[in-house]
């Protein structure tokens, strides 16, 4: 009885002290098996959020594995941490850097799906990007990402971000210009109206 | 030529051939599925992937498991579908990375979609795809699609929409000023 009550709190314990890294992670279901390996993803996702909103790259590469494969908002591809590093400094870093300023926030969709030492986690993000050309947006996206397990310790593989084709702030941004657009365009026409009015009746 | 170079050479060999046929194998469930989205095959492509497969959409679902995957091919390819017709070109990154039984790769596709409710969009669709090989085969456990945030087919539609709309107010504001302007002498 002493030794179940134990376990318990143990268990206990290990869910709550797992959960407590990823704020936005739901709670680690004892059921679902391999808790270590879930606990040590979830720190490293964690790890890697952190990296990525504070625009850590040394520690964002640390986390990944020498050939991982990222695939970014712009559908730009990099492989391996010399490309990464490459992007990065490219967007946030330099005297003309895209990227003025980045914020996000990351969310797990679910429980990882493992296949022997590959895990498979997904979730969302939001995003906030401040471009150097003024643009401003938030972006509800998604990112998926594949964790090896090498020599004990897991690593990124692979890392894909995107969002939504059909509904995203820049065709939002797209759509109400086409508005404006069409606005301009009645004043503009009715403008040549008024114009055309006025020279018929002077020649007249 | 000793007895351990020419068995670290046999080795080698042995392991770059086992690759080209991972690689090969693993093509050949692409061009399977692609196939199969031609032909709107359902049973080729929920058995190309594994029981708990992960895809993420460009219209940004995310479909958890082969049943889940069942009702999203039948809500876009299925009896009353989303998707009239699809043509899509895939093209593979020439490095496949494997991890043991799992290998990693990703490559784009040019995609032409005509949708029911009469959309036609070109899209160049990014995507990456994680296969783990069981006791039969490669199957896809997961894949990710995605797009160019800021260049892509939407947005060519809607910037094409900003043209037609100026166009068409301009000579909405145009013939309703001429009749406005020339009843009241302005």
């Amino acid at each position: 009885m002493r030794n179940l009550l134990l376990s318990c709190i143990a268990c206990l314990l290990l869910i709550t002290s797992a959960a407590a890294p990823a704020a936005t992670a739901p709670p680690l279901d004892p059921t679902g098996g391999r808790i270590e390996d879930r606990q040590a993803l979830r720190v490293l996702l964690d790890r890697m959020e952190k990296a990525t909103a504070s625009l850590d790259i040394d520690t964002a590469t640390s986390l990944m594995h020498p050939d991982a494969i990222v695939t970014w908002q712009n559908a730009e591809v990099s492989k391996g941490h010399e490309q990464i590093r490459a992007y990065y400094a490219r967007m946030v870093k330099g005297s003309n850097p895209i990227v003025k300023g980045y914020s996000v926030k990351a969310a797990l969709g679910g429980p990882a799906t493992f296949y022997g030492d590959t895990a498979i986690a997904w979730g969302t993000t939001v995003e906030t990007f401040e471009l150097s050309d003024g643009l401003k947006f938030t972006l509800n996206a998604n990112w998926s990402t594949t964790i090896v397990k090498q020599g004990g310790e897991w690593k990124i593989a692979a890392l894909h971000f995107s969002t939504n084709l059909f509904d995203n702030p820049l065709l939002k941004n797209a759509e109400r210009f086409a508005w404006i657009a069409g606005l301009l365009g009645l004043l503009a026409g009715a403008l040549a109206a008024w114009l055309l009015s006025r020279w018929s009746r002077k020649s007249k | 030529m000793g007895p351990r170079i020419a068995t670290l050479v046999g080795m080698l060999f042995l392991a770059i051939a086992a690759e080209a046929r991972d690689d090969k194998a693993i093509h050949e469930v692409f061009a399977d599925i692609e196939r199969a989205v031609r032909d709107r095959d359902r049973t080729t492509l929920l058995n190309s992937v594994t029981e708990n497969h992960l895809m993420i959409s460009k219209n940004g679902e995310t479909v958890v498991g082969r049943v889940a995957l069942a009702a999203y091919l039948e809500k876009m390819i299925g009896y009353a579908p989303s998707i009239k017709s699809l043509q899509s070109t895939v093209e593979f990154s020439p490095d496949i990375r494997y991890y043991g039984e799992t290998a990693v790769t990703h490559g784009r596709s040019r995609d032409h979609y005509a949708f029911t409710d009469g959309l036609e969009l070109d899209l160049t669709t990014y995507w990456t795809a994680t296969l783990v090989r069981d006791t039969e085969r490669w199957r896809i456990a997961a894949v990710h699609y995605s797009f160019n945030l800021f260049d892509n087919g939407m947005l060519d539609v809607a910037h094409r929409g900003a043209f037609v709309a100026s166009a068409c107010g301009a000579l909405a504001g145009l013939v309703a000023g001429l009749f406005f302007f020339r009843r009241r002498n302005i």
